[in-house]
Protein backbone atom coordinates (compact mmCIF):
# COMPACT_ATOMS: atom_id res chain seq x y z
CA UNK A 1 0.00 0.00 0.00
CA UNK A 2 1.32 3.31 -1.04
CA UNK A 3 2.77 6.05 1.63
CA UNK A 4 1.42 9.02 1.88
CA UNK A 5 3.02 12.46 2.39
CA UNK A 6 3.67 14.08 5.76
CA UNK A 7 2.53 17.42 5.43
CA UNK A 8 2.24 19.74 8.38
CA UNK A 9 0.55 23.17 8.95
CA UNK A 10 2.57 25.61 11.31
CA UNK A 11 -0.02 27.82 11.86
CA UNK A 12 -2.57 25.01 12.73
CA UNK A 13 -3.82 25.14 16.68
CA UNK A 14 -2.75 21.92 16.47
CA UNK A 15 0.74 21.53 18.05
CA UNK A 16 3.42 19.98 15.63
CA UNK A 17 4.19 17.33 17.90
CA UNK A 18 1.13 16.00 17.53
CA UNK A 19 0.39 16.80 13.68
CA UNK A 20 3.70 14.39 12.93
CA UNK A 21 2.62 11.54 15.77
CA UNK A 22 -1.63 11.88 14.64
CA UNK A 23 0.07 11.03 10.71
CA UNK A 24 2.28 8.05 11.44
CA UNK A 25 -0.16 6.73 13.71
CA UNK A 26 -2.83 6.67 11.21
CA UNK A 27 -0.28 5.47 8.51
CA UNK A 28 -0.01 2.36 11.05
CA UNK A 29 -3.83 1.80 11.89
CA UNK A 30 -4.50 2.43 8.18
CA UNK A 31 -1.52 -0.40 7.04
CA UNK A 32 0.44 1.78 4.93
CA UNK A 33 3.41 1.19 7.69
CA UNK A 34 3.48 -2.06 8.62
CA UNK A 35 5.94 -4.01 11.11
CA UNK A 36 9.56 -3.48 11.08
CA UNK A 37 9.23 -0.48 8.50
CA UNK A 38 11.25 2.68 9.80
CA UNK A 39 10.58 5.86 10.23
CA UNK A 40 12.37 8.58 8.78
CA UNK A 41 15.33 9.22 10.73
CA UNK A 42 14.70 12.52 13.22
CA UNK A 43 17.36 14.65 11.61
CA UNK A 44 16.22 14.31 7.62
CA UNK A 45 12.29 14.73 9.12
CA UNK A 46 13.14 17.81 10.74
CA UNK A 47 15.21 19.30 8.15
CA UNK A 48 12.53 18.39 5.32
CA UNK A 49 9.53 19.58 7.29
CA UNK A 50 12.01 22.97 8.65
CA UNK A 51 11.91 22.21 12.14
CA UNK A 52 13.85 21.51 15.03
CA UNK A 53 15.14 17.90 15.58
CA UNK A 54 13.60 18.03 19.04
CA UNK A 55 9.89 17.99 18.03
CA UNK A 56 10.38 14.96 15.97
CA UNK A 57 11.80 12.96 18.28
CA UNK A 58 8.89 14.12 20.89
CA UNK A 59 6.52 12.67 17.90
CA UNK A 60 7.92 9.81 18.17
CA UNK A 61 8.39 9.25 21.75
CA UNK A 62 4.33 9.35 21.63
CA UNK A 63 4.44 6.32 19.19
CA UNK A 64 6.35 4.37 21.36
CA UNK A 65 4.20 5.36 24.56
CA UNK A 66 1.38 3.92 22.90
CA UNK A 67 3.42 0.93 21.65
CA UNK A 68 2.97 1.75 17.66
CA UNK A 69 6.78 2.17 17.32
CA UNK A 70 10.06 1.34 18.92
CA UNK A 71 13.51 2.07 19.19
CA UNK A 72 15.72 -0.77 17.62
CA UNK A 73 19.35 -1.71 18.47
CA UNK A 74 20.66 1.08 15.37
CA UNK A 75 18.62 3.78 17.22
CA UNK A 76 16.27 3.83 14.42
CA UNK A 77 12.34 4.04 15.08
CA UNK A 78 10.45 1.01 14.08
CA UNK A 79 7.04 0.26 13.48
CA UNK A 80 6.76 -2.56 16.38
CA UNK A 81 2.98 -2.66 15.93
CA UNK A 82 1.47 -5.84 14.54
CA UNK A 83 -2.14 -6.77 13.74
CA UNK A 84 -2.24 -10.20 15.04
CA UNK A 85 -4.07 -11.34 16.55
CA UNK A 86 -6.26 -9.36 13.74
CA UNK A 87 -4.53 -11.01 11.26
CA UNK A 88 -5.56 -14.19 12.68
CA UNK A 89 -8.84 -13.41 11.99
CA UNK A 90 -8.59 -12.28 8.57
CA UNK A 91 -5.96 -14.38 6.65
CA UNK A 92 -5.34 -18.61 7.17
CA UNK A 93 -2.41 -18.14 10.25
CA UNK A 94 -0.90 -21.02 12.03
CA UNK A 95 -1.63 -20.72 15.85
CA UNK A 96 2.53 -20.78 16.62
CA UNK A 97 2.17 -17.78 14.30
CA UNK A 98 -0.44 -16.42 16.09
CA UNK A 99 1.58 -16.70 19.66
CA UNK A 100 4.96 -15.29 17.99
CA UNK A 101 2.87 -12.55 17.18
CA UNK A 102 2.11 -11.81 20.50
CA UNK A 103 6.10 -11.72 20.93
CA UNK A 104 6.21 -15.07 22.90
CA UNK A 105 8.07 -18.04 21.91
CA UNK A 106 5.77 -20.91 20.78
CA UNK A 107 5.88 -24.39 21.60
CA UNK A 108 3.07 -27.32 21.35
CA UNK A 109 2.39 -30.17 23.64
CA UNK A 110 0.62 -33.40 22.59
CA UNK A 111 -1.81 -34.15 25.18
CA UNK A 112 -3.77 -37.15 23.42
CA UNK A 113 -4.21 -38.37 19.75
CA UNK A 114 -6.64 -41.73 18.73
CA UNK A 115 -8.54 -43.02 16.05
CA UNK A 116 -12.45 -42.49 16.20
CA UNK A 117 -14.83 -44.58 14.38
CA UNK A 118 -18.25 -43.13 15.56
CA UNK A 119 -21.15 -42.95 13.19
CA UNK A 120 -22.90 -39.82 15.20
CA UNK A 121 -20.21 -37.82 16.24
CA UNK A 122 -18.89 -38.24 12.08
CA UNK A 123 -22.37 -37.27 10.66
CA UNK A 124 -22.20 -34.03 13.59
CA UNK A 125 -19.17 -32.62 12.50
CA UNK A 126 -19.99 -32.80 8.52
CA UNK A 127 -17.70 -35.90 7.57
CA UNK A 128 -19.61 -38.55 5.61
CA UNK A 129 -20.95 -41.63 8.34
CA UNK A 130 -18.73 -44.68 7.50
CA UNK A 131 -15.44 -41.99 8.22
CA UNK A 132 -12.50 -43.12 10.28
CA UNK A 133 -10.91 -40.03 11.95
CA UNK A 134 -7.91 -39.07 13.28
CA UNK A 135 -8.13 -37.20 16.76
CA UNK A 136 -5.52 -34.81 18.07
CA UNK A 137 -5.73 -32.90 21.55
CA UNK A 138 -3.21 -30.23 21.79
CA UNK A 139 -1.68 -27.32 24.05
CA UNK A 140 -0.19 -25.22 22.29
CA UNK A 141 2.44 -22.97 24.50
CA UNK A 142 3.71 -19.64 24.62
CA UNK A 143 6.90 -18.90 26.61
CA UNK A 144 5.45 -21.74 28.13
CA UNK A 145 2.11 -20.61 29.10
CA UNK A 146 -0.96 -22.39 27.80
CA UNK A 147 -2.38 -20.12 25.43
CA UNK A 148 -4.79 -22.41 23.29
CA UNK A 149 -6.45 -26.24 23.59
CA UNK A 150 -7.19 -27.66 19.83
CA UNK A 151 -9.08 -30.61 19.56
CA UNK A 152 -8.60 -31.77 15.29
CA UNK A 153 -10.03 -34.20 13.55
CA UNK A 154 -8.77 -35.37 10.33
CA UNK A 155 -10.16 -37.80 8.40
CA UNK A 156 -8.09 -40.93 7.86
CA UNK A 157 -9.28 -41.37 4.07
CA UNK A 158 -7.82 -38.01 2.89
CA UNK A 159 -4.85 -38.36 5.57
CA UNK A 160 -3.89 -42.03 4.99
CA UNK A 161 -1.65 -43.17 8.03
CA UNK A 162 -1.95 -40.12 9.90
CA UNK A 163 -1.71 -41.33 13.01
CA UNK A 164 1.38 -42.99 12.01
CA UNK A 165 3.51 -39.61 11.07
CA UNK A 166 5.86 -37.89 13.68
CA UNK A 167 3.60 -35.02 13.31
CA UNK A 168 3.42 -34.31 17.67
CA UNK A 169 4.77 -30.39 17.41
CA UNK A 170 4.11 -29.79 13.84
CA UNK A 171 1.80 -27.13 12.47
CA UNK A 172 -1.20 -28.35 10.98
CA UNK A 173 -0.54 -26.05 7.84
CA UNK A 174 3.13 -27.27 7.52
CA UNK A 175 1.87 -31.31 8.34
CA UNK A 176 -0.52 -31.29 5.85
CA UNK A 177 1.55 -29.21 3.20
CA UNK A 178 4.41 -31.42 3.32
CA UNK A 179 3.09 -35.01 3.56
CA UNK A 180 -0.07 -34.40 1.80
CA UNK A 181 0.61 -31.47 -0.62
CA UNK A 182 -2.35 -30.26 1.16
CA UNK A 183 -3.61 -26.34 1.21
CA UNK A 184 -5.86 -25.00 3.53
CA UNK A 185 -7.77 -23.13 1.66
CA UNK A 186 -10.64 -21.75 3.78
CA UNK A 187 -11.63 -21.49 7.58
CA UNK A 188 -15.34 -20.97 8.75
CA UNK A 189 -14.91 -20.40 12.18
CA UNK A 190 -18.13 -19.89 15.02
CA UNK A 191 -16.83 -18.35 18.11
CA UNK A 192 -18.50 -17.54 21.51
CA UNK A 193 -17.41 -17.26 25.30
CA UNK A 194 -17.45 -20.27 26.95
CA UNK A 195 -17.24 -21.09 30.92
CA UNK A 196 -14.94 -23.88 30.48
CA UNK A 197 -14.83 -27.70 32.26
CA UNK A 198 -12.39 -28.75 35.07
CA UNK A 199 -10.91 -30.46 32.07
CA UNK A 200 -9.79 -27.81 29.85
CA UNK A 201 -9.25 -25.28 32.92
CA UNK A 202 -6.62 -27.86 33.80
CA UNK A 203 -4.74 -28.17 30.51
CA UNK A 204 -4.90 -24.05 30.57
CA UNK A 205 -4.14 -23.40 33.80
CA UNK A 206 -7.36 -21.82 34.82
CA UNK A 207 -10.23 -21.66 37.40
CA UNK A 208 -13.20 -23.81 36.41
CA UNK A 209 -15.92 -22.06 35.17
CA UNK A 210 -14.03 -18.72 33.70
CA UNK A 211 -14.86 -17.14 30.46
CA UNK A 212 -12.99 -18.24 27.26
CA UNK A 213 -13.26 -18.01 23.37
CA UNK A 214 -13.88 -21.42 22.29
CA UNK A 215 -14.35 -21.60 18.29
CA UNK A 216 -15.57 -24.74 16.18
CA UNK A 217 -13.70 -24.78 13.06
CA UNK A 218 -14.59 -26.52 9.80
CA UNK A 219 -11.77 -26.64 6.91
CA UNK A 220 -11.85 -27.28 3.34
CA UNK A 221 -8.31 -28.05 1.49
CA UNK A 222 -7.60 -26.37 -2.43
CA UNK A 223 -10.18 -29.10 -4.02
CA UNK A 224 -12.74 -28.06 -1.64
CA UNK A 225 -12.94 -31.48 0.33
CA UNK A 226 -13.72 -31.15 4.62
CA UNK A 227 -10.32 -31.50 5.71
CA UNK A 228 -10.72 -30.65 9.27
CA UNK A 229 -13.00 -30.18 12.34
CA UNK A 230 -11.56 -28.39 15.08
CA UNK A 231 -12.39 -27.41 18.62
CA UNK A 232 -10.38 -24.46 20.28
CA UNK A 233 -10.36 -22.81 23.28
CA UNK A 234 -8.03 -19.65 23.84
CA UNK A 235 -7.02 -17.78 26.61
CA UNK A 236 -7.22 -14.30 27.68
CA UNK A 237 -3.88 -13.86 26.12
CA UNK A 238 -5.62 -14.18 22.94
CA UNK A 239 -7.74 -10.52 22.19
CA UNK A 240 -9.67 -10.00 19.34
CA UNK A 241 -8.80 -6.39 17.99
CA UNK A 242 -10.97 -4.86 14.99
CA UNK A 243 -10.88 -1.90 13.41
CA UNK A 244 -13.54 0.07 11.71
CA UNK A 245 -13.62 2.64 8.93
CA UNK A 246 -15.48 4.93 7.09
CA UNK A 247 -18.13 2.38 5.42
CA UNK A 248 -17.86 -0.10 8.67
CA UNK A 249 -18.48 3.07 10.59
CA UNK A 250 -22.03 3.58 8.92
CA UNK A 251 -22.97 0.02 9.61
CA UNK A 252 -21.76 -0.35 13.17
CA UNK A 253 -23.41 3.11 14.10
CA UNK A 254 -26.57 2.29 11.95
CA UNK B 1 -48.36 -28.05 24.53
CA UNK B 2 -49.88 -30.98 22.94
CA UNK B 3 -47.76 -33.68 22.01
CA UNK B 4 -49.12 -36.40 19.56
CA UNK B 5 -46.94 -39.68 18.35
CA UNK B 6 -47.53 -42.26 16.07
CA UNK B 7 -46.17 -45.31 17.42
CA UNK B 8 -46.82 -46.95 13.54
CA UNK B 9 -44.80 -44.15 12.01
CA UNK B 10 -41.57 -45.08 10.57
CA UNK B 11 -40.27 -41.47 11.89
CA UNK B 12 -38.52 -42.45 15.31
CA UNK B 13 -40.58 -41.50 18.45
CA UNK B 14 -37.96 -39.67 19.86
CA UNK B 15 -37.94 -37.65 16.43
CA UNK B 16 -41.65 -37.17 16.73
CA UNK B 17 -41.45 -35.85 20.79
CA UNK B 18 -38.67 -33.60 19.08
CA UNK B 19 -40.51 -31.83 16.16
CA UNK B 20 -43.76 -31.47 18.17
CA UNK B 21 -41.76 -29.41 20.66
CA UNK B 22 -39.70 -27.64 18.46
CA UNK B 23 -43.30 -26.83 16.53
CA UNK B 24 -44.45 -25.55 19.68
CA UNK B 25 -41.22 -23.09 20.32
CA UNK B 26 -40.93 -21.48 17.02
CA UNK B 27 -44.57 -21.15 17.19
CA UNK B 28 -44.19 -19.38 19.78
CA UNK B 29 -46.89 -21.70 21.77
CA UNK B 30 -43.27 -22.55 24.43
CA UNK B 31 -41.75 -18.95 25.47
CA UNK B 32 -38.45 -18.24 26.05
CA UNK B 33 -37.94 -19.00 30.23
CA UNK B 34 -40.70 -21.33 30.13
CA UNK B 35 -40.32 -24.74 32.22
CA UNK B 36 -40.54 -27.67 30.01
CA UNK B 37 -42.28 -31.19 32.05
CA UNK B 38 -40.24 -33.34 33.11
CA UNK B 39 -39.11 -36.09 31.64
CA UNK B 40 -40.97 -38.45 34.32
CA UNK B 41 -44.44 -36.07 33.50
CA UNK B 42 -43.66 -36.51 29.68
CA UNK B 43 -43.12 -40.13 29.54
CA UNK B 44 -46.28 -40.82 31.68
CA UNK B 45 -48.49 -38.82 29.93
CA UNK B 46 -47.72 -40.40 26.28
CA UNK B 47 -46.97 -44.16 27.77
CA UNK B 48 -43.48 -44.26 26.66
CA UNK B 49 -40.39 -45.16 28.08
CA UNK B 50 -37.73 -42.12 29.83
CA UNK B 51 -34.83 -43.21 27.43
CA UNK B 52 -37.04 -41.92 24.23
CA UNK B 53 -38.22 -38.75 26.13
CA UNK B 54 -34.58 -38.00 27.34
CA UNK B 55 -33.17 -38.51 23.58
CA UNK B 56 -35.69 -36.15 22.52
CA UNK B 57 -34.46 -33.24 24.72
CA UNK B 58 -30.91 -34.25 24.67
CA UNK B 59 -31.44 -33.17 20.94
CA UNK B 60 -33.53 -30.30 21.57
CA UNK B 61 -30.90 -29.14 24.06
CA UNK B 62 -27.96 -30.17 21.30
CA UNK B 63 -29.48 -27.63 19.03
CA UNK B 64 -29.92 -24.83 21.59
CA UNK B 65 -33.59 -25.10 21.86
CA UNK B 66 -33.71 -26.08 25.59
CA UNK B 67 -31.49 -26.02 28.16
CA UNK B 68 -31.23 -27.75 31.76
CA UNK B 69 -30.37 -25.79 35.11
CA UNK B 70 -29.37 -27.77 37.71
CA UNK B 71 -31.40 -28.66 40.42
CA UNK B 72 -34.32 -26.19 38.76
CA UNK B 73 -35.49 -28.03 36.01
CA UNK B 74 -35.60 -27.76 31.62
CA UNK B 75 -36.24 -24.43 30.07
CA UNK B 76 -37.34 -23.23 26.75
CA UNK B 77 -34.20 -21.41 25.00
CA UNK B 78 -35.65 -19.41 22.19
CA UNK B 79 -34.62 -15.95 21.63
CA UNK B 80 -32.91 -13.25 19.07
CA UNK B 81 -29.92 -14.57 18.80
CA UNK B 82 -26.86 -12.88 16.94
CA UNK B 83 -24.81 -14.89 14.76
CA UNK B 84 -23.03 -13.14 12.27
CA UNK B 85 -19.57 -11.05 11.34
CA UNK B 86 -18.08 -9.38 14.20
CA UNK B 87 -18.16 -5.84 12.36
CA UNK B 88 -21.88 -6.39 12.34
CA UNK B 89 -21.91 -6.87 16.01
CA UNK B 90 -24.50 -3.73 16.52
CA UNK B 91 -26.69 -4.44 13.14
CA UNK B 92 -29.48 -5.26 15.87
CA UNK B 93 -29.41 -1.86 16.87
CA UNK B 94 -32.45 -0.60 15.43
CA UNK B 95 -34.95 -3.66 16.40
CA UNK B 96 -33.77 -3.07 20.01
CA UNK B 97 -35.40 -1.39 22.74
CA UNK B 98 -32.71 1.36 24.07
CA UNK B 99 -32.94 2.54 27.38
CA UNK B 100 -30.90 3.98 29.61
CA UNK B 101 -30.33 2.55 32.71
CA UNK B 102 -27.99 4.80 34.42
CA UNK B 103 -26.54 8.23 34.33
CA UNK B 104 -23.35 9.25 36.51
CA UNK B 105 -19.80 10.53 36.45
CA UNK B 106 -16.60 8.91 37.30
CA UNK B 107 -13.38 10.44 38.42
CA UNK B 108 -10.92 7.45 37.50
CA UNK B 109 -11.26 3.96 35.95
CA UNK B 110 -7.55 1.85 35.14
CA UNK B 111 -9.32 1.63 31.37
CA UNK B 112 -11.24 4.53 30.76
CA UNK B 113 -8.63 7.36 31.54
CA UNK B 114 -5.71 5.89 30.04
CA UNK B 115 -7.72 4.87 26.86
CA UNK B 116 -8.99 8.70 26.14
CA UNK B 117 -5.72 10.47 27.48
CA UNK B 118 -7.76 11.96 30.67
CA UNK B 119 -5.99 12.37 34.30
CA UNK B 120 -7.16 11.17 36.93
CA UNK B 121 -9.69 13.45 38.30
CA UNK B 122 -10.99 14.97 35.17
CA UNK B 123 -15.05 14.29 35.05
CA UNK B 124 -15.98 11.95 32.54
CA UNK B 125 -19.89 10.77 31.91
CA UNK B 126 -20.86 7.63 32.43
CA UNK B 127 -24.08 6.24 30.54
CA UNK B 128 -25.05 3.02 30.80
CA UNK B 129 -27.62 1.84 28.22
CA UNK B 130 -29.63 -1.67 27.94
CA UNK B 131 -31.02 -2.72 24.69
CA UNK B 132 -33.45 -5.15 24.74
CA UNK B 133 -34.80 -7.15 21.72
CA UNK B 134 -38.90 -8.82 22.56
CA UNK B 135 -37.98 -7.84 26.45
CA UNK B 136 -34.68 -9.89 26.24
CA UNK B 137 -31.21 -8.13 27.09
CA UNK B 138 -28.89 -8.37 24.10
CA UNK B 139 -26.57 -5.79 25.08
CA UNK B 140 -25.28 -3.53 28.05
CA UNK B 141 -23.64 -0.36 26.98
CA UNK B 142 -21.90 2.04 29.16
CA UNK B 143 -20.75 5.15 26.96
CA UNK B 144 -18.01 7.27 28.78
CA UNK B 145 -18.15 10.93 27.15
CA UNK B 146 -15.44 13.15 28.89
CA UNK B 147 -16.92 16.49 30.08
CA UNK B 148 -14.05 18.58 28.45
CA UNK B 149 -15.13 17.33 25.03
CA UNK B 150 -18.87 16.91 26.11
CA UNK B 151 -20.31 19.22 28.44
CA UNK B 152 -23.96 18.40 29.52
CA UNK B 153 -24.51 16.07 27.26
CA UNK B 154 -26.82 14.23 29.78
CA UNK B 155 -28.79 16.22 28.24
CA UNK B 156 -28.70 14.76 24.62
CA UNK B 157 -28.39 11.41 25.33
CA UNK B 158 -31.99 12.02 26.44
CA UNK B 159 -32.99 13.61 23.59
CA UNK B 160 -31.32 11.42 21.08
CA UNK B 161 -30.67 7.42 20.79
CA UNK B 162 -28.12 7.59 18.38
CA UNK B 163 -24.51 7.96 19.26
CA UNK B 164 -23.10 9.23 15.98
CA UNK B 165 -25.79 11.57 16.37
CA UNK B 166 -25.06 13.10 19.66
CA UNK B 167 -20.95 12.98 18.65
CA UNK B 168 -21.49 14.42 15.46
CA UNK B 169 -24.47 16.48 15.19
CA UNK B 170 -24.71 17.87 18.52
CA UNK B 171 -20.67 17.93 18.99
CA UNK B 172 -19.76 18.65 15.48
CA UNK B 173 -16.89 15.53 16.18
CA UNK B 174 -15.91 13.39 12.87
CA UNK B 175 -15.47 10.05 14.03
CA UNK B 176 -12.79 8.09 11.79
CA UNK B 177 -12.23 5.35 13.49
CA UNK B 178 -13.40 2.75 16.14
CA UNK B 179 -11.10 0.69 17.48
CA UNK B 180 -12.52 -2.36 19.58
CA UNK B 181 -10.86 -5.31 21.56
CA UNK B 182 -13.10 -8.39 22.12
CA UNK B 183 -12.71 -10.46 25.33
CA UNK B 184 -14.64 -13.35 27.37
CA UNK B 185 -15.38 -12.12 30.33
CA UNK B 186 -17.46 -13.90 33.45
CA UNK B 187 -20.75 -11.91 34.48
CA UNK B 188 -20.47 -9.86 37.39
CA UNK B 189 -23.63 -9.61 39.90
CA UNK B 190 -24.87 -6.24 37.45
CA UNK B 191 -23.66 -7.80 34.24
CA UNK B 192 -26.19 -10.42 35.61
CA UNK B 193 -28.92 -8.61 36.44
CA UNK B 194 -29.02 -6.34 33.43
CA UNK B 195 -28.52 -8.90 30.88
CA UNK B 196 -30.80 -11.54 33.07
CA UNK B 197 -28.38 -14.24 32.17
CA UNK B 198 -26.72 -16.26 35.74
CA UNK B 199 -24.12 -14.69 37.84
CA UNK B 200 -20.58 -16.03 36.38
CA UNK B 201 -21.87 -16.55 33.04
CA UNK B 202 -19.28 -16.05 29.88
CA UNK B 203 -20.13 -13.27 27.72
CA UNK B 204 -18.68 -11.09 25.45
CA UNK B 205 -16.55 -8.10 26.63
CA UNK B 206 -16.07 -5.55 23.84
CA UNK B 207 -14.33 -2.47 24.73
CA UNK B 208 -14.37 0.81 21.73
CA UNK B 209 -12.54 3.60 21.72
CA UNK B 210 -13.73 6.17 18.71
CA UNK B 211 -11.42 8.70 17.64
CA UNK B 212 -12.15 11.50 15.84
CA UNK B 213 -10.76 12.91 12.74
CA UNK B 214 -7.36 14.42 14.79
CA UNK B 215 -6.74 11.33 16.20
CA UNK B 216 -7.86 12.20 19.42
CA UNK B 217 -9.73 9.60 21.53
CA UNK B 218 -13.28 10.84 22.32
CA UNK B 219 -15.57 8.06 23.67
CA UNK B 220 -15.38 4.97 25.21
CA UNK B 221 -17.81 2.29 24.98
CA UNK B 222 -17.60 -0.96 27.00
CA UNK B 223 -20.17 -3.54 25.78
CA UNK B 224 -21.26 -6.84 27.16
CA UNK B 225 -23.36 -9.23 25.44
CA UNK B 226 -24.05 -12.69 26.33
CA UNK B 227 -22.48 -15.70 25.08
CA UNK B 228 -25.56 -17.77 24.39
CA UNK B 229 -27.22 -15.44 21.82
CA UNK B 230 -24.32 -13.53 20.52
CA UNK B 231 -21.96 -16.30 18.39
CA UNK B 232 -19.27 -14.47 15.28
CA UNK B 233 -18.86 -16.16 12.54
CA UNK B 234 -15.84 -15.80 10.28
CA UNK B 235 -14.39 -17.23 7.10
CA UNK B 236 -10.74 -16.74 6.64
CA UNK B 237 -9.62 -17.71 3.60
Amino acid sequence: MKQDKLTIDKRSGIPLIHQISNFYEAQIIERKLKKSDLLPLPEILAAELEIPKQAVKASYQRLIDIKLVSMNKLRQYEVTYVELPDQFHTKLTSMTEAIQMMGLNPSIELIEKKIIEDEQMNISMGFSKNETLFMMKRLYLGDGIPIYLIIGYFPLSIFKDLDKLPIDEKTYLSMFKEHYQIDIVESYRIFSPYNVDQETADLLQISKGKAVYQSITTAKDQYQRHIEYGIAYSTSHHRIPLILEKTDIEVYFK
Amino acid sequence: MKIKVNKFSKVPLYIQIKDAILEAILSKELRHLDLMPTEKELCDALSLSRSVIRKAYDLLIKEGYIFRRQGQGTFVNHRYTFIGPMKEIFRFNHLALKEIMLMGFIENDHLVYPALNLKPGEMVYDICYRLSIDGDPVSVQHVYFPFKYFPNVDYYVQKYEDLRTIIEKQYTYKILSVFSEFSAHQASHVDALYLKIPQKHAMHYVTSIIKDDDLKPIVFVKHTLPADYVRFEEVVR
